[in-house]
Formats: C-alpha cells, structure tokens, sequence
C-alpha cells in the first residue's frame, strides 16, 4: 500500500495543518462584521501561533519516540531505556533521545519508569487543553455535513495523538513500576493542568481550587496504596 | 454551580469511562478461554473510554477547563467500586478514606470561586 503524500499540496494535509482554513476564517469574521458583533478573537488569530506551534512539536516527538520504542522493543529482545539527565535538558530534547541502548545489567529501569510517568503527565495535560481547544472550535465553527472540520483539525488529530503516546508510555512505565507507586504521580496532572489553562485559555483558580486539588491528590494517593 | 447539567454530564462521562476500564479487566480475564467474548469486551471497554473525551469537548463548550477535570478523578474511586461489586476484589479502610478525601477535593473545586 502506498502511502500517503505529505507534501503541503495534499488537499488532506493542507486541511490537517491549516485548522481554521483563511477563507473560512475570513468568511465567519465577515458574517459577525455583517450583524454588527465584534468577531471572536478566537477567528481573527493566526492558524497557529508560536505557543500552540510549540506545544505541537513537543508531543509529535512524544508520538515518534514512543512508536520509535515500541518499534525497537519489538524487533529486538533487549529492553531500551530512557537517560534522562536531571534537568539539565529541556523536555523536547529529553524525548529526542529517549531512546538509548543500556548496557547490560543497568538497572534504571526505575528512573525511566518515572521519565514515562513525567511524558505521561505533560501528554495528558497537553491532551486535557486540546480538549478545552477543539471545543472551543467547535463553539465557533458550528458543524456543517460530516463535521469533518471537527474531525480533521489540528487540534483533534493532536489530542488523538496525545492520548495515544501517552497510552504507550503508560504501559511503558507500568512495566518497572507498580501501579499503585504509577498512580498517584499521574494525578501530578490535576497540578500542571490549570497551570495551562491559566495561560492558555484565561482561566482563573484560587486558593480554594488548589486546596481541592491537594485533596484529590491525597485521595488518589490513599486509593492507590490501599492494596498493600 | 449554574452549569447542572453539564456537571451531570460529565459525571455520567466519568461513569462510562469507569465502565470502560472494568470493561477492558473483563476483557482480559476471558483472554484465555473465549477469545471472540473477549473481543468484544474489548470493543465495548474502548467504545466506553472513547465517551470520556467526546463528553469533555461537549462539556467545556460551557464550563472552564479547571472545573471540569477534576470530575474525573471520579474514575479513581468508581473503578476500585466497580472491581469490587463485579469482580470481588476487595477494599479496605485505607481505600473509603482516599473516597471521601476525592469527593471533598471534587466538592470544593466545584464551590471555589474564581
């Protein structure tokens, strides 16, 4: 089977890299201009600016380190490992060179587990705000057809991706670590979450909200260790 | 607290998606003996699953994003809940006090005011 063609030409991939497409864009601002409404800041803004185009690489990296780890446990016995040298290398490099071969008898298969756990945080995060992203979309791009607008923007295929890679990691990190050491530190998500939504989208938390939080946390934590 | 419906919403959403998870552990426990059973165990678990981020988008259509994750960890208590009413898996002290602790956290998330 051939594959796809990803040159920019592609009518597909021309729809998949340009989520609000400039006519349709040009064509709603006009409709809002027309019933005298300020058009939605959301339609004015470029496609894609360098915030979101960030967050964009951060995890088609993610995508293709963890196919590139399941690829490379599949075709060679050995089990690969991640070096993760602390802090000193920001995310996106860390998930450049995720894959390493250890040599034999290392055993760090405990701190990989927690860089899997950390990819696993930072994709759900990044999934969670993708969510809050194509509803917004969809808020301003009323379906028409078979929707697949919704379907085919950048925002869904990169919240699909996300869910995905992080699916992957997960099951990767649960191979070194218990689940019940796994869970609480995924609830990490409940933490880095608003931080995002704060930038991103203008939310605003309290001290309040963060008490919640604490408390969710501690409760996942009590659930997850009530098996020992 | 004037978004009921949706609250309700994506409580239900995180019930499906608790549902999902038992859904996938029935799958894996027929593995071995009905291989085509499993199977559709499997597609019924990954179905369910699907429903938690399609209610979300439905969802945060109205509510801001740090509402409404929190419901989710909703699925942190009713997986444990549903293991232990379908499968006899069982729970301890330790466990109804990480319960409440999670409906507290969701109860002030819900009333704290931005």
């Amino acid at each position: 089977m051939k594959l796809m063609n990803f040159d920019q030409d592609n009518p597909l991939m021309h729809i998949i890299l340009n989520p609000v497409m400039l006519s349709e864009c040009d064509a709603s601002a006009s409709q809002c201009k027309q019933k005298n409404q300020s058009a939605p800041e959301f339609l004015t803004h470029e496609p894609l600016d360098e915030d979101k185009a960030d967050l964009l690489h951060h995890f088609f990296s993610c995508l293709s380190c963890c196919l590139k780890s399941e690829l490379d446990d599949m075709l060679a016995a050995n089990s690969y490992t991640l070096k993760w040298q602390t802090g000193t290398i920001p995310m996106n490099n860390v998930v450049d060179t995720v894959v390493s071969k250890p040599s034999i008898g290392e055993t760090s298969h405990i701190s990989s587990a927690y860089a899997y756990i950390a990819i696993v945080v930072i994709l759900n995060s990044t999934a969670q705000l993708l969510l809050k992203a194509i509803a917004e979309y969809t808020l301003h791009h009323p379906a028409t057809g078979l929707a697949l607008q919704h379907l085919l923007n950048v925002y869904s295929v990169s919240a699909a991706a996300c869910l995905g890679c992080s699916f992957l990691a997960w099951r990767k990190a649960l191979t070194c670590i218990p689940l019940s050491r796994a869970h609480p530190l995924c609830s990490l998500t409940y933490i880095i979450m608003p931080v995002g939504a704060c930038y991103f989208f203008d939310d605003t938390v309290s001290i309040p909200y963060y008490l919640g939080i604490a408390c969710i946390c501690l409760g996942i934590f009590l659930i997850s260790t009530s098996e020992e | 607290m004037s978004h009921y419906p949706e609250f309700i919403l994506i409580i239900i959403a995180a019930f499906a998606v608790a549902a999902g998870h038992l859904s996938l552990k029935k799958s894996s426990l027929l593995a071995a003996s009905r291989a085509a059973v499993s199977y559709l165990w499997a597609l019924l678990g990954v179905f369910l699953l699907c429903m938690g981020p399609l209610a979300a988008i439905y969802v945060l259509r109205k509510i801001p994003l740090t509402l409404a994750v929190p419901v989710g960890s909703l699925v942190y208590v009713l997986v444990p809940l549903g293991a232990n009413i379908f499968f006899a898996e069982k729970l301890n002290r330790r466990f109804w006090a990480g319960l409440s602790f999670v409906l507290i956290g969701i109860i002030i998330v819900g009333l704290s005011k931005p």
